[in-house]
């Protein structure tokens, strides 16, 4: 069976995809059209399914959106690939479903650490002190630490102790730093918490780094993020990889990506910042010249 | 098979094991929301974000709650010595005087003050009540003062600027504090605040009360002026306590927040204060030692609305009453040379309100344009028997609008306009442009012209129809004022407006020529007792070159502030047109000698803040002025100017655990005129002649819960 495959050419076949979307989100149904525009042209057949149950045909592979998507997919027999997934979200998945990476891949929702951290030294080169406030993702901030530190930012990290001491949580971490990063955790930052997050950060003059456009527009001063097609073209070429060796290609971060500026804020706090081609320009020099 | 079940059963140890170890980190439930993806709703919009200093229309000056606290001061008004050009003053220890440019008298009514939003300036007089400003210091977030007319922005009255004091809001603090004062003359201070944040509703309330028993001004020299004591006049001394001007009010405050949604947003404030003010100076019969009880309270009411594409709409109503009784409030039936005899005196209960409706609407006509505009109305009622004679009200209708129009990323454009009517039969017309030149992103040129208007006060219109004139008007619906139009400035400014933030530093440096004409004033040129009409008499040119500077450094800033100022009097109306014989003489004397005198050459401060460790915080305040006058002190022979100021204030406190964190607090010392200064107030009677400020310190104590 297995010397049939590899005589077969190295030419992906057409597989059948499901995509799996069980919120309605304006930003996840994006995504799906994407994907489903990408994957027809690569001749793959595509359906697009909002639930898991047995009368759903089997598909070759599932690309699961957000994660309630990925853990109804993760426990089903085919392979699957998550996106706009948290890779702490992934991890615990992966735990919790007793699945495997060999079965079970993602595209993470937020972008390396590495990159986030190019963002501010780009933007805010006057910046110092980095603060982050998280609660449940401890794995992803020492990412960001490391990252933060190599490049001379002094990091401050500060854990949620509950949900009701978010507010002294936050003005202990503001007074320490000089920009507030976001990350998509969402004991902390919620639709909910959202306006008492972005009036205390002002109130004390202090940008805040988002992680979608969303919160850019809500007022974060920027955001790096990667636009629905951009998503759509990386899980392709996943798709592609799989096709190939009958082998899901690792969980990683997303490659390419976008930038969102807030213009009105960033005036409000005197931050002058340069425009979006420079600011692409610069994270792009900054990254190569780290990388190993 | 077996081997599968020891594999999983290995993984399942680690697993506890990791868990175990670092419970905290996987104890927290992974929440499956896919939240990110919503509809986020702006939050900080056009209204909400501060205009930069390089973009404002006029010259702003900005004092944060760092400065507030390095100060030291107790009082809302010391605070204003921080702003170039500003006059702070004292009518006595519990009446402060606070105005840029120049004054009159005591009830300085030339600029709009607003606490957030809402003007506290009230009829008949004009002039702001300080003492009982139902707020304590602790309860500022932060006062923006606009050095320029700006009714096109802030609304009526702004006509040498705007103070707007911006409250703390609800979600502001999530906790509690307490706070209390001790210190000289009779200091006692204790206030206690609280505050709750929640999903759609957060408040903050805070409550207490403020007293002093007197200022500790003295005089060498002042003396009594009884008609007998010619040659043998009691002279005070540095012991005798000349005013009786101690106070205490009990005060509360409120603002909560209710936002269903993201589109709206309800905002409620409250506010009372009751207690009273001592009056009075030593010797002068006229001036017996009371107390003067006042009760205040306002509400307001906020509706913002956010529209979809972040254009907003505002709708406020608010309301503000003070009651004030007076037990012996002189009066004058028979003239000013009558004698003064027991029916000298009369209860005097005196009740004022306001009323006032205002709408703003903030539009985005694409990314260059933002156009802000609205209107209201205000009802202005007063009681006040001794001032105005019989009840008055007047209603004042405004529309405004003013357009930012961004030409270039590096050229703003800023265009308005208030027309408003004042109640008595006159309408103004209030227009005022200004251009932003970012010639490189950290320096802007500014230049602008700005006009605004004054409406007269209804003690301007109707004191002469109060017992203190004549019978003629006594108990008459009209106005012994006629033709009385507002006053009207127009102002001219350059200014330069640096900002390197790399090197943690920041000026501004502005000229302006402010010219006023149709002063108002009476055939004394006061407002006092003895006036009976008041007409557009007068005028001035104020020119000046003011300027600031900002440093800061980890632990620490410096600021300071400087401004140069000259004036030129005239008059509006020929003298001869309205007063005759010895009273246009004296008149004129009077107008031409005080008024080059108003404002002072040279006025400034620094005030240094730096955190020696993370416990101990050391801050000074220096205050310098040279001479100036306030119009009414007069004749000029026997009055001096009040004196060259140069005041030295410090502070110096230890905090222990953390801000705002229960458990945290601070302990501080506060030293007003360190130095020991001998700068003196106004006074214009014998009596409070050269009345020299004290040192004054106190202890405070605040705690965190």
């Amino acid at each position: 069976m297995i010397i049939w495959l590899a005589a077969l050419p190295v030419q992906s076949a057409p597989l059948r995809i499901s995509i799996l979307q069980v919120e309605a989100s304006p930003m996840q149904q994006e995504l799906s059209l994407s994907l489903m525009k990408v994957f027809s042209q690569a001749n793959h057949s595509v359906q697009l399914i909002h639930e898991m149950n047995d009368t759903i045909p089997a598909a070759d592979m599932i690309v699961a959106i957000g994660v309630k998507s990925s853990r109804m997919a993760a426990s089903s027999k085919s392979p699957v690939l998550g996106v706009l997934l948290p890779k702490a979200n992934y991890e615990a998945l992966l735990h919790e479903t007793s699945s495997r990476p060999e079965k079970f891949t993602a595209i993470y929702f937020e972008q390396p650490g590495q990159r986030q951290i190019d963002l501010i030294s780009a933007a805010l080169p006057n910046v110092r002190a980095i603060g982050v406030l998280y609660a449940s993702h401890a794995a992803e901030i020492s990412d960001l630490r490391k990252s933060a530190t190599e490049r001379q930012f002094v990091f401050r990290e500060q854990r949620l102790h509950s949900s009701e001491d978010l507010h002294r949580d936050l003005q202990s971490i503001l007074l320490k730093s000089d920009v507030l990063l976001a990350v998509p955790d969402p004991l902390i930052y919620n639709p909910s918490t959202l306006r008492n997050i972005l009036l205390t950060t002002y109130r004390n003059q202090i940008p805040v780094i988002g992680f979608s456009e969303g919160y850019v527009r809500a007022g974060a001063l920027c955001a790096i993020f990667s636009s629905t097609d951009q998503l759509a073209r990386q899980a392709a070429a996943m798709i592609d990889q799989f096709a190939a060796n009958n082998r899901l290609p690792a969980a990683q971060y997303p490659k390419e990506f976008e930038i969102a500026i807030n213009r009105q804020v960033a005036r409000s706090l005197d931050i002058p910042l340069p425009d979006l081609e420079k600011l692409r320009e610069r994270i792009r020099s900054n990254h190569e010249k780290i990388r190993d | 098979m077996s081997h599968f079940k020891v594999r999983f059963d290995i993984q399942l140890i680690i697993a506890t094991i990791f868990c175990g170890a670092s419970q905290t980190l996987i104890a927290q439930p992974m929440v499956d929301d896919d939240i990110y993806f919503e509809e986020l709703p702006v939050v900080l919009t056009a209204s909400r974000l501060l205009q930069p200093l390089s973009e404002a229309p006029s010259a702003m000056t900005v004092i944060d709650r760092a400065m507030i606290r390095a100060t030291g001061a107790r009082s809302i008004a010391e605070v204003f010595r921080l702003v170039p050009g500003m006059y702070v003053g004292y009518a006595d220890g519990n009446t402060p005087i606070v105005s840029l440019r120049n004054n009159s008298d005591q009830y300085a009514r030339r600029m709009q003050v607003l606490i957030d939003g809402r003007s506290i300036y009230l009829a008949p007089t004009g002039g702001v009540d300080w003492a009982e400003l139902p707020f304590f210091l602790d309860d500022i977030e932060r006062i923006e003062v606009v050095r320029g007319p700006s009714a096109a922005s802030h609304g009526a009255n702004s006509l040498f600027g705007v103070i707007n004091i911006i409250t703390r809001d609800a979600a502001s603090q999530n906790g509690g504090q307490i706070s209390i004062h001790k210190g000289q003359f009779g200091i006692s201070d204790a206030s206690a605040s609280m505050g709750k944040i929640g999903e759609d509703f957060e408040f903050r309330l805070s409550a207490g009360y403020r007293a002093e028993q007197e200022s500790g001004f003295r005089s060498h020299d002042a003396y009594m002026s009884l008609p007998t004591a010619q040659t043998n006049r009691y002279q005070f001394n540095s012991a005798t306590q000349v005013l009786h001007d101690g106070s205490n009010f009990e005060l509360a405050n409120l603002r909560a927040n209710y936002h269903p949604s993201a589109m709206n947003s309800f905002d409620l404030q409250a506010g009372f204060s009751q207690g009273y003010r001592q009056t009075g100076t030593l010797g002068r019969i006229q001036e017996p030692f009371r107390n003067i009880y006042i009760e205040t309270d306002f509400s307001k009411l906020e509706w913002q609305h956010v529209y979809a594409d972040s254009d907003e709409s505002k709708l406020v109503f608010s309301r503000t009453y003070r009651r004030l009784s007076d037990s012996a409030m002189p009066v004058y039936p028979s003239g000013i040379s009558a004698p003064i005899t027991w029916n000298t005196f009369r209860l005097e209960e005196a009740r004022i309100a306001r009323h006032e409706l205002e709408i703003q609407n903030s539009v985005h006509l694409g990314e260059q344009h933002r156009v802000v505009f609205g209107g209201g109305v205000r009802h202005d009622y007063a009681d006040y028997y001794n001032v105005i004679g019989l009840p008055r009200s007047v209603v004042q209708y405004r529309i405004f609008g003013h357009e930012e129009w961004r030409i270039t990323e590096s050229m703003l454009l800023n265009i308005g306009n208030m027309s408003e009517t004042d109640g008595m039969g006159n309408v103004s017309h209030s227009p005022r442009t200004s251009l932003n030149y970012h010639i490189t992103p950290e320096h802007t040129l500014r230049v602008g012209y700005s006009t605004a208007v004054r409406n007269p006060v209804l003690g301007e219109w109707y004191l002469g129809a109060g017992p203190t004139s004549s019978s003629l008007y006594l108990g008459k619906d009209h106005t012994p004022s006629q033709n009385l139009e507002p006053e009207r400035i127009v102002s001219k400014e350059i200014a330069w407006l640096a900002d390197m933030r790399p090197y943690r530093f920041s000026f501004e440096v502005r000229g302006f020529i402010d010219q006023v004409a149709g002063i108002v004033s009476d055939n004394m040129a006061s407002l006092s007792p003895y006036a009976l009409n008041f007409r557009n008499n007068l005028k001035e040119e104020i020119k000046g070159v003011e300027g600031s500077i900002k440093y800061f450094w980890d632990h620490g800033f410096i600021t300071a502030g400087y401004a140069w100022q000259t004036i030129q009097c005239g008059f509006q109306l020929e003298p001869s047109f309205y007063s005759i014989g010895a009273v246009q003489q004296y008149f004129l004397e009077s107008w031409l000698q005080t008024c080059p005198q108003s404002v002072p050459r040279h006025s400034g401060s620094i005030l240094a803040s730096h955190n020696i460790t993370d416990h101990w915080h050391v801050s000074s305040a220096l205050y310098m002025r040279t001479q100036v006058r306030i119009n009414n002190v007069a004749p000029i022979n026997e009055y001096p100017p009040e004196s060259t100021m140069r005041r030295l204030d410090l502070r110096i406190a230890r905090s222990f655990g953390e801000a705002n964190q229960p458990g945290g607090g601070e302990i501080a010392l506060s030293i007003e005129n360190a130095n020991l200064d001998s700068y003196t107030i106004n006074g214009n009677v014998p009596e409070r002649r050269n009345l020299y400020a004290p040192r004054r310190g106190y202890l405070s104590v605040t705690t965190y819960f």
